[in-house]
């Protein structure tokens, strides 16, 4: 049970959720932050890839609750909705990356001895758990909370104006889907669904300790 | 006078918190744009310089970030003028049925699953100050770049044409809309043009809380909450 949506989002913002032992989700996010010197295009084509990365994990979580059958009216349909914006995210960042025209393994860096689990397994395992609507819900609220920080720092990092712009807009967004999530899980309480006065998201995924299993 | 309640929605009880007492005496101390102004005046005074974001009198092109943070500060002002207006004529919530804002336990396994859940958003008196306790900190965010470029952050005016006195429920949640709506316009217009790069992460971090603010008002309004997967799209 959600007892209260901005403290578990401060604690996640605080690290609590790496320090318990949860999984970390797009590690790349973290170091876009720390600007290593490539070339501005190449940063570009690279900050793009991993919001791709998140927005496939989004509808990867939208689909999947839509899957459990757990969703009912409301629920069902705002996840609908929602899933249709992730997928047009999807095709604009697609196409901002093609527009850069950069070679598919300057973007997507050396391979990986281990190759990037999707969907990761704290994702999985919180499905897994789900027993009723509001679980699978919080899932997805969690997912939507990794898009928000990587579309935040992107709206920092990103070199081309349009795309600064293009991340600002679809933070937005996302930050929308997030409030109208948690709106629905506390039932029209609006402070709960609209807590903090700026969205930074998180880069965490966990158990949400506000649920009991 | 503009503290008066609507007709045919609840009234508010003054003996809530202590907050909220302090700004309906505040708002109903005059005319909306004078308690606007004294809330707006308090505020001002408690701005801290930012440290995360490196800008400074030396940073290039600093003067276009200023003019650019001063008109996103007038947009805020006007903002908070709105939401105390309208605030006095919102109804209060309605008393959680049982457990409050919180979602129902989930059921034992074998046992009947909770109802499923509905989407409503009655837009409070709560709610809405809740959203301009987040105008109020956008207001300090900003000042605080402005001070820390070296500029100095104006106050606010000290009358914002808000258009016709708010009628009707519906009158006060348009006129919430229009100046969520001036701030979103605002911010998506400049986030790309300001230097620092955290100053821009800043900026797109207060625009998707309006962005917030602007689905809860809108559904309320029955609107489509979010009309679209980017925020400049057609409704």
């Amino acid at each position: 049970m959600i007892s209260d949506g901005s403290t578990r989002r401060q604690l996640l913002l605080g690290g609590v959720g790496a320090a318990a032992g949860l999984s970390v989700i797009g590690p790349d996010v973290a170091r876009a932050a720390s600007g290593d010197k490539a070339e501005p295009k190449v940063e570009d084509g690279k900050t793009l890839e991993r919001l791709l990365y998140n927005e496939r994990l989004l509808i990867y979580g939208y689909e999947h609750a839509l899957g459990t059958e757990f969703l009912k009216h409301d629920a069902r349909e705002l996840a609908l909705r929602q899933l249709a914006h992730e997928e047009a995210h999807v095709a604009r960042l697609k196409a901002h990356l093609s527009a850069l025209n950069l070679p598919t393994t300057t973007v997507q860096g050396p391979k990986r001895k281990q190759p990037l689990l999707f969907p990761p397994q704290a994702v999985t395992d919180l499905f897994n758990a789900a027993q009723h609507e509001h679980d699978a819900l919080q899932v997805v609220v969690q997912i939507e909370s990794v898009a928000e920080s990587g579309y935040f720092v992107a709206a920092a990092n990103f070199h081309d104006p349009q795309l600064v712009r293009l991340a600002a807009e679809i933070l937005a967004c996302e930050a929308q889907h997030w409030t109208m999530l948690v709106d629905l899980l506390h039932r029209g309480d609006a402070t709960q669904a609209v807590p903090h006065p700026t969205v930074r998201g998180s880069m965490h995924i966990g158990t949400p300790h506000t649920t009991p299993h | 006078m503009v503290g008066d309640a609507i007709e045919g929605e609840p009234s508010h009880d003054p003996a809530l918190g202590g907050e909220r007492s302090r700004r309906q005496l505040l708002s109903r101390g005059g005319t909306a744009a004078l308690g606007g102004a004294l809330v707006l005046a308090g505020c001002t005074s408690k701005v801290k310089t930012p440290s995360h974001v490196p800008i400074s009198p030396k940073t290039p092109h600093v003067k276009q970030d200023i003019k650019i943070l001063k008109m996103l500060l007038g947009l805020e002002y006007r903002s908070i003028a709105a939401y105390t207006q309208c605030i006095p004529l919102l109804p209060q919530p309605a008393p959680p049925p049982s457990g409050g804002s919180q979602p129902p336990a989930p059921s034992p396994p074998g046992h009947k699953p909770p109802p499923p859940l509905v989407l409503m958003v009655p837009l409070s008196f709560t709610a809405a100050q809740t959203f301009q306790d987040h105008e109020l900190s956008h207001v300090r965010e900003l000042s605080g770049f402005i001070r820390q470029a070296g500029g100095k952050a104006m106050k606010p005016a000290s009358f914002y044409d808000l258009g016709p006195q708010p009628k009707s429920r519906a009158d006060v949640l348009k006129v919430l809309h229009e100046a969520e709506q001036k701030l979103l316009a605002g911010y998506l217009g400049v986030v790309n043009l300001l230097t620092p790069k955290e100053l821009r992460g800043a900026a797109a971090a207060i625009l998707a809380n309006h962005a917030q603010h602007s689905a809860i008002i809108r559904l309320e309004l029955g609107l489509a909450p979010i009309p679209g997967a980017f925020l400049s799209g057609p409704e």
